[in-house]
C-alpha cells in the first residue's frame, strides 16, 4: 500500500509539474541560504585555524593585532606601523627563536610580493614545482595560482606594479626575474610572489643600484628598472639596515619557555608586539559566530514562516483536491491511505527541496573566493 | 422504516424494503425527492437519523469502520458526478479500485479493462487524463471502473445522465450484462426509456414525508 502511495504521489508530482517545481525551488532556496552561510563559516573558520595553528607566534607593531596577522599569514596589505629590522636581529641575538621577516607592502599584476628569507620556505614545508628560491637580489618565487593564472614560467620577467603613480619621486617597478615555482598547497602562498626582503626594500626605494639598468615595456607606457648580473654589486642601501622597515616577522621560538619569555619580553618593552596568531584568530571568529547566531535567529524566524506557508499550500492543496481524495474512501482505499499519499507527496517534494539547496550550497561554495584571495 | 433528514422533518422515510440478491431496483422521482441521499446511505457515505439498515447481512449502523470498507469494496458506485483521479490516465482510473484492494494486475486484468473500454467506446481513450475527457467520458469511465471488480452490488446515482440516447443504451447493457443475473442493482434514474429494465422501479415520491 505504501508503494501504491509513493506512485501515486509520484504521478500527481508530475501531473502539477510547474506548481511542484515552483515548490521545490521555494523550499530549496530558503534551506540553502543557511546551508551556505553555515558551510562557508565552517570552512574559513577551518582555514583561518589552520594557518594560525601552523604559525606560533607573530610579532608586528603594537596595537595592530588583527592587521599584523592578516599581513603576515594572509599577506593582506594594511597600512600599519611598519617593524624596524633591528626587532628582528634582537630575537636572533637572543637565541631564544627563529624570526622571519616578512615585508608585505607591493604587489606585481596584483599578487601580493612577499619579501622574507630562505628560512621561510622551510618553515611553511614549501616545495617547488620548477626551479629553486631566489638566491639574489631580483630574483622571485612566484605560487602555484601566480604561474598559473598569469602563465609564468622560470626565468620569465615579471613587472611590480606601481604603487603611487602620481609620486613622482617614487622609484620605478622593478622587473623581477623568475627563478622558481611553488607546487600547490591550497592556502594564501599559492597566490603570492616571493622575493628576499632586500630585493623588496628596492622595490620601496630604500635599496638602489648607480648603474641600474632600465627600459621600458613594449607599449612604451611603464618605465622599470632591472637588477642585472652586470649592475647586482652596485645595488646598496644607505643607513643602518637595523632601521629598516618590515611588516611582521614570524616567529618560531625553541621551545614553550622560550615562547613563553618571548612573549612576555617584547610585550613588557612595548616596541613591538608577539602574538599568537590562533589567539587572534579565535576572537575573529568570536566575532563571526556572534553575527552567525544573529543569521541563525533570522533563519529560525524564516523556517517558521515557511512551514506556516506549508501548512497553508498543505491545507489549500487538501481542500482543492477533496474530491479526488474523497473518491479513495468510496473506492475501498483503506483508512490512512490518503494520509499516507499525502505524506509521500511531501516526501517526495522535500527530497526534491533538499536536492536544490544542496545544489545551491555547492554552486555557492565554488563561486566563493578561497582563502587565498583573503591577500588580496 | 428508515428516515434521513432534520429530525422535526425528515427528507426521506423509506418503508421497509428489502432488495433481493440479483435483483435490478429503480429508483426514480423528481429531483430532490431523495434518491441520491437512498443511495449515499445505501453506500454508507451518509447515516439515517432513524431507522435499521443492513447490507450483504451487515448492520450498517453498528458496522466497524472496517466492516464498512470491507463492504465498500464489495460495491460498485457510480456517481452523478464522478471524481476520477486527475493525474492517472483512463486505464489506471479504472484499475485503481483493484489496486486499492491490493490485486494483482495480471493479463487477465488487462484484457478486463481492454475489453470493458471497447464495450463502452473508450478504448481509443485509454491513455487520456480525465481533463482531456468530454463529462459523458469521465461518466462512462466511472461506470468501466465499478464495473471491473465485478462487485456484487452497484449503486448507481444516473449514470447515464450525460449520456446521449445511444451511448446510453451501450452502458445499460454493459452494465447488465456484466453483473449478469447473480449482481445487484440499485440505480436512480430520470430516463423514463430504461424503466423497462429493471425488475422493479420504486417511485421515491410516494415516500417523501
Amino acid at each position: 500500500m505504501t508503494r501504491l502511495a509513493f506512485r501515486l504521489a509520484r504521478q500527481s508530482i508530475r501531473h502539477a509539474r510547474w506548481r511542484s517545481i515552483l515548490l521545490v525551488l521555494a523550499l530549496g532556496l530558503t534551506a540553502s541560504l543557511p546551508l551556505t552561510v553555515r558551510w562557508l563559516v565552517g570552512s574559513y573558520g577551518d582555514g583561518l585555524t589552520a594557518r594560525a595553528q601552523a604559525t606560533p607566534l607573530v610579532l608586528g607593531a603594537p596595537g595592530h593585532r588583527f592587521d599584523v596577522v592578516l599581513a603576515a599569514l594572509w599577506y593582506r596589505q594594511v597600512k600599519i606601523e611598519p617593524l624596524p629590522f633591528a626587532e628582528i636581529e634582537r630575537i636572533h641575538t637572543d637565541g631564544q627563536a627563529v624570526a622571519i621577516p616578512l615585508h608585505v607592502q607591493f604587489s606585481a599584476r596584483t599578487h601580493p610580493i612577499v619579501g622574507t628569507t630562505p628560512e621561510y620556505y622551510a618553515h611553511r614545508g614549501l616545495r617547488f614545482s620548477a626551479g629553486t628560491q631566489p638566491l639574489r637580489i631580483g630574483e622571485a618565487v612566484v605560487g602555484a595560482t601566480v604561474a598559473e593564472s598569469q602563465s609564468l614560467d622560470v626565468g620569465d620577467p615579471l613587472l611590480t606594479d606601481q604603487k603611487d603613480v602620481y609620486n613622482l619621486a617614487a622609484p620605478y617597478p622593478l622587473r623581477l626575474r623568475i627563478k622558481g615555482i611553488l607546487a600547490p598547497t591550497g592556502g594564501p602562498d599559492d597566490s603570492a610572489v616571493f622575493v628576499d626582503v632586500k630585493t623588496a626594500w628596492i622595490i620601496g626605494g630604500i635599496g638602489h643600484g648607480h648603474r641600474a639598468a632600465t627600459g621600458r615595456v613594449e607599449s612604451g607606457e611603464v618605465q622599470y628598472q632591472e637588477i642585472t648580473d652586470a649592475n647586482r654589486a652596485s645595488f646598496h642601501a644607505h643607513g643602518d639596515a637595523a632601521g629598516h622597515p618590515v611588516t611582521a616577522a614570524l616567529v618560531v621560538p625553541r621551545d614553550s619557555k622560550a615562547r613563553t619569555l618571548l612573549k612576555a619580553r617584547t610585550n613588557v618593552r612595548g616596541q613591538a608586539s608577539m602574538v599568537a596568531p590562533i589567539d587572534v584568530v579565535e576572537e575573529l571568529l568570536g566575532v563571526v559566530v556572534q553575527v552567525q547566531r544573529f543569521l541563525n535567529a533570522n533563519y529560525a524566524v524564516i523556517g517558521v514562516s515557511a512551514l506556516i506557508f506549508i501548512g497553508l499550500i498543505f491545507g489549500l492543496s487538501v481542500r482543492m483536491r477533496s474530491a479526488e481524495l474523497a473518491e479513495y474512501s468510496i473506492l475501498g482505499a483503506r483508512r490512512g491511505f490518503v494520509a499516507r499519499l499525502l505524506l509521500a507527496e511531501w516526501i517526495l517534494l522535500l527530497l526534491g527541496a533538499a536536492l536544490v539547496a544542496g545544489v545551491c550550497t555547492l554552486i555557492a561554495a565554488s563561486l566563493l573566493p578561497d582563502l587565498a584571495n583573503l591577500a588580496r | 422504516m428508515l428516515a434521513y433528514g432534520d429530525a422535526h422533518r425528515f427528507a426521506l422515510a423509506v418503508p421497509d424494503l428489502t432488495v433481493r440478491a440479483g435483483e435490478k431496483i429503480g429508483l426514480v422521482g423528481p429531483s430532490g425527492v431523495g434518491k441520491s441521499t437512498l443511495l449515499s446511505a445505501l453506500a454508507g457515505l451518509v447515516h439515517p437519523q432513524a431507522g435499521t439498515m443492513m447490507v450483504a447481512g451487515i448492520q450498517l449502523a453498528d458496522a466497524s469502520a472496517r466492516a464498512r470498507r470491507q463492504l465498500r469494496a464489495q460495491q460498485g458506485l457510480i456517481l452523478q458526478n464522478p471524481a476520477l483521479v486527475p493525474y492517472l490516465d483512463v486505464r489506471e482510473n479504472v484499475l485503481l479500485p483493484l489496486r486499492l484492494r491490493g490485486d494483482r494486475i495480471d493479463a487477465t486484468v488487462e484484457a478486463r479493462v481492454a475489453e470493458l473500454l471497447d464495450r463502452i467506446g473508450l478504448s481509443d481513450r485509454a491513455d487520456h487524463r480525465p481533463s482531456a475527457l468530454s463529462r459523458g467520458e469521465n461518466q462512462r469511465v466511472a461506470i468501466c471502473r465499478a464495473l471491473l471488480p465485478r462487485p456484487g452490488l452497484i449503486l448507481a446515482d444516473e449514470p447515464t445522465a450525460a449520456l446521449d440516447a445511444a451511448s446510453t443504451q451501450r452502458a445499460m447493457d454493459l452494465i447488465f450484462e456484466w453483473m449478469g443475473t447473480r449482481g445487484t442493482l440499485v440505480m436512480a434514474t430520470h430516463d423514463s426509456t430504461l424503466v423497462d429494465r429493471f425488475d422493479r422501479v420504486l417511485n421515491l415520491a410516494e415516500w417523501t414525508p
